[in-house]
């Protein structure tokens, strides 16, 4: 199984993806494409035929009320779980039933709700486990670590162990070890969670830099709104497993569904 | 090889089966609440064991009167190893629990061995030799009586489980512990008293045992296996499943005896763990 | 091969210093000591490396296995059958001793690792497999069966290399480049794309698959490494030793014998088993000849007392000496990371 990412070099990151970025945008194939994906727990529908696309260079959000199977739909795609019905295609290949590291080799990254620490080990060494994909040599993965720990403003930290670091920095380091394994789409989810202002507005030019600078497509779920009205040119809404709702973040904030699904919402 | 003999030994085998489901009993029960994986529980039906041995060449006692004192001494045992022991090591790794109770499985077969050195020792009651006639099939007297204390017991904390306010609660801190906490249960005390219920289950199995079967040191870590595969071919955490999985193995020993040599009996137990393993991991009668 | 070396080249210098110091003196002791105090040390580097060899399976990949004893016996009893029986020398039969263990580990592995057995569960399928070998082994005439199997022993001062026969000190420096040996690859592995993708494992297993970890592959490949040196531990040991008998080689408390100088030593450290065996065989030497000079025949006694150590280690140090004694000598780079 080969990974469908481009060449390794030291400097890896922006050139090629940008190219195959800008590529799928002209071929109008989208980055990201779920389709009809269901998947239930013995008996309870986690998620419903539910359907979205992220195009490449975008960044999509996808709200919704505790419980609505957000994190269930990324762990479809990331493939920690397998759908029970539906598609997944991922530049145009069809990744649903891949295992999960082999989703990420595909060019999948993800962060996760309850952050997943490697804590007996440094945060570099967190990071370069993610930075070794593709590449047995340990320069390399120290390399692609580094940059992605400058991305977050966490290289100050990098010999801190793991365990030592404050429940935002777990955050970041989440997103420093998913970024370092160069994907093309970054999951996240709730990673604002739990964030004081400043970190918030720090964590959204992080990304914007990212999005913008690295073509890297991001695909968020997030209960903080500030963050997706900066953040997002799409939203979608998940409620009960399903999609009730899709659009620019002002027209779904208005929708009468939505409001009503979260029964008073945050402020908008 | 005659079916009458097959029949005798397979019988046999069941009921000897139904008192290594008592102490399979008592593993299950500690696993489904604790989530403790008590690696000395063999050790401690070696002590129970000889508890019994000692109590027998000293005072006459028969063990089947000794199953009460031992039962209500192991709770004793079981509550204080929990709160005193176990309890800080709750929240630690899986590995580090482990590693304790091996450490208290080590001291037990030790202190066992420097006490009564190696040699067997058993127990030899007046009817040891009777057995009942049913039909073609000749039982053993002794065999039966064990079998069925080892169902009473069972039955009794089935009850105990079912409907006493005690275990009541016991069953909700193993259902929903973070439940169980806002609610306001001592889950530490809770937890004490399964322990001792599991303990109490291993205490009054190494009591009846001592009729069946000879006891060294070594059986220690021999019946702390010997629960395992039991409890992983029946299902972690399922009552039921402990004594069906007890009364497999009792038969499956009994016939790997007569079938190949006595000493191959334990190689049929492993070869059926990993045949279990393999094909259904969460055992026969799994529900979690 | 810059990168095999890199770790090495990158030691601090008083790091590089000690050891250096440390391997000359190892390699200088047999001139210095006396048959008795040569026949412990070999233990030491015995238990040095073969807890190394489990370390790298538990401390660095989290994978509990609590049968190790099947993989010494399994390696002694290949090298000493096909010596024995065939005359083949022991260091093609090691490579035959290999072949088994990482079989059979590679057996236990799928059986373990495709249904995602894990901690517990995993650790007693271990055991089962090293009980079911030994039950099996007490059968099998050709290797002797419970009688045992013995090699031709041979009182000679010359070290017979081919054959591994000779003078203790002969298997003194064989058991220090074994020990070296471990030492060495532990180190590599640590900094090899190998060692993170452990450590991810042990750590987190749903992380590590998330970074792009294929946990499967990783961890049988922990087990495999882990069988091969263990059975390298068995040659040694039937050539050392000259006689098996599965009971003995096989059992349960062999398995915990090789654990307990990891875990006291320091899980997942390149020292740990190291100072664990060197503290274990000094106490357990300290203690026969105490009970010896009293006159207190317990058999049992040291079982007892390691015992109590284990519960001792688990409870107050459960990373062991070697963490705490880093820290305390301060040991550890500014920012708090303990290094090795």
């Amino acid at each position: 199984m080969s990974p469908a990412r481009p060449p390794e070099g030291a400097h890896s990151l922006s050139e090629g993806q940008a190219r195959s970025a800008k590529g799928a945008t002209a071929s109008t194939v989208p980055l990201l494409d779920v389709a009809g994906v269901s998947k239930s727990f013995r008996g309870l529908r986690a998620v419903a035929d539910a359907s979205l696309r992220v195009e490449a260079g975008e960044i999509v959000a996808l709200i919704g009320p505790n419980g609505a199977g957000k994190t269930t739909l990324f762990n479809l795609v990331a493939g920690a779980l397998a759908p029970d019905a539906g598609s997944i295609r991922f530049a145009g290949r069809e990744i649903a039933g891949l295992r999960a590291d082999q989703v990420c080799a595909q060019g999948i990254g993800r962060t996760f709700q309850i952050v997943k620490p490697f804590a007996d080990m440094s945060v570099l060494d967190n990071v370069m486990v993610g930075g070794f994909l593709g590449t047995n040599r340990a320069a390399v993965a120290r390399e692609r670590a580094r940059r992605a720990l400058a991305a977050l403003g966490m290289d100050a930290l990098r010999h801190r162990p793991a365990a030592s670091l404050t429940l935002p920095d777990r955050k970041r380091l989440e997103v420093a070890r998913a970024l370092a394994t160069q994907p093309r789409l970054l999951l996240l989810d709730e990673v604002m969670a739990g964030l004081r202002p400043t970190e918030t507005e720090a964590m959204v030019r992080a990304f914007q830099a990212l999005n913008r600078e690295q073509s890297v497509t991001i695909l968020l779920i997030e209960h903080v709104m500030r963050a997706v009205m900066a953040l997002a040119r799409r939203v979608y809404v998940l409620h009960h497993g399903e999609i009730i709702a899709s659009g620019t973040p002002h027209e779904v904030t208005r929708d009468e569904r939505v409001l009503q699904s979260y029964l008073g919402a945050e402020a908008l | 090889m005659s079916l009458d003999l097959v029949v005798n030994v397979l019988l046999g085998g069941l009921l000897t089966g139904l008192v290594y489901g008592l102490m399979a009993l008592g593993l299950s029960v500690i696993y489904g609440v604790v989530r403790i994986v008590n690696f000395a529980h063999g050790e401690l039906m070696a002590l129970a064991m000889y508890c019994t041995v000692v109590a027998f060449a000293a005072l006459k006692v028969d063990p089947l009167w000794m199953v009460f004192p031992v039962a209500a001494g192991f709770f004793g045992v079981g509550y204080l190893l929990q709160r005193a022991l176990i309890n800080p090591f709750i929240d630690r790794p899986e590995h580090s629990q482990f590693m304790l109770l091996l450490a208290v499985a080590l001291i037990l077969v030790n202190g066992l061995l420097m006490a009564f050195g190696p040699d067997a020792r058993n127990v030899q009651v007046d009817y040891a030799l009777d057995s009942y006639q049913i039909g073609p099939v000749l039982v053993d007297k002794v065999r039966v009586v064990c079998a069925l204390v080892a169902l009473a017991a069972c039955a009794l904390l089935w009850a105990v489980f079912r409907f006493t306010s005690f275990g009541k609660a016991i069953r909700a801190c193993a259902d929903n512990l973070l439940g169980a906490r806002v609610v306001g249960l001592d889950v530490a005390h809770l937890y004490g008293l399964t322990f001792g219920l599991g303990c109490a289950c291993v205490g009054v199995a190494g009591t009846l045992l001592t009729l069946l079967v000879d006891v060294t040191p070594a059986s220690g870590p021999a019946y702390t296996l010997l629960a395992f595969i039991i409890v992983i071919i029946g299902g972690l955490g399922s009552m039921p499943g402990a004594l069906a999985g007890g009364v497999l193995i009792g038969m499956s020993e009994a016939a790997a005896g007569i079938a190949f040599s006595p000493s191959a009996k334990s190689m049929v137990s492993f070869a059926l763990l990993i045949v279990v393993l393999a094909f259904k991991p969460q055992g026969l009668f799994a529900r979690r | 091969m810059n990168d095999l070396l890199a770790p090495f080249l990158q030691a601090p210098r008083r790091s590089r210093n000690a050891l250096l110091v440390l391997l000359a003196l190892l390699l200088l002791a047999p001139v210095v000591l006396d048959r008795y105090l040569l026949s412990l040390a070999i233990l030491v580097l015995y238990f040095a490396f073969v807890g190394q060899a489990w370390n790298l399976m538990m401390g660095l990949c989290g994978q509990l296995s609590l049968g190790h004893a099947l993989y010494v016996g399994l390696g002694a009893y290949t090298a000493a059958a096909l010596y024995q029986h065939f005359g083949l020398t022991p260091w093609l039969g090691m490579l035959a001793a290999v072949a088994v263990c990482v079989a059979v580990a590679s057996v236990i592995g799928w059986l373990a690792f495709r249904f995602g057995i894990a901690g517990t569960y995993f650790a007693l399928l271990t055991i089962a497999f090293a009980e079911f070998t030994r039950i099996g082994f007490d059968h099998f005439a050709w290797v002797g069966g419970s009688g045992g199997f013995f090699l031709k022993v041979v009182q000679q001062e010359a070290a017979d290399w081919l054959n591994l026969r000779g003078h203790p000190r002969m298997f003194y420096y064989l058991a220090l480049a074994l020990a070296a040996g471990a030492f060495v690859l532990t180190t590599w592995l640590m900094h090899s794309r190998a060692g993170y993708y452990f450590r991810a494992i042990r750590d987190n297993e749903e992380a590590a698959r998330a970074a792009g970890v294929d946990t499967f592959r990783y961890k049988m490949v922990a087990i495999q490494i882990s069988a091969a040196l263990t059975a390298l531990a068995g040659v040694f040991f039937a050539f050392y030793y000259n006689n098996l008998f599965p009971e003995q080689i096989f059992n349960m408390g062999r398995s915990i014998e090789i654990i307990l100088a990891p875990i006291i030593g320091g899980i997942g450290t390149l020292f740990g088993p190291v100072i664990g065996a060197a503290l274990l065989t000094l106490i357990s030497e300290v203690l026969t000849e105490v009970l010896q000079a009293l006159g207190i025949q317990a058999p049992g006694l040291k079982q007892i007392l390691y015992g109590v150590a284990l519960g001792v280690c688990i409870m107050f140090m459960p990373h062991g000496i070697w963490p705490a004694l880093a820290r305390r000598f301060g040991w550890q780079r500014d920012d708090g990371e303990t290094r090795s």
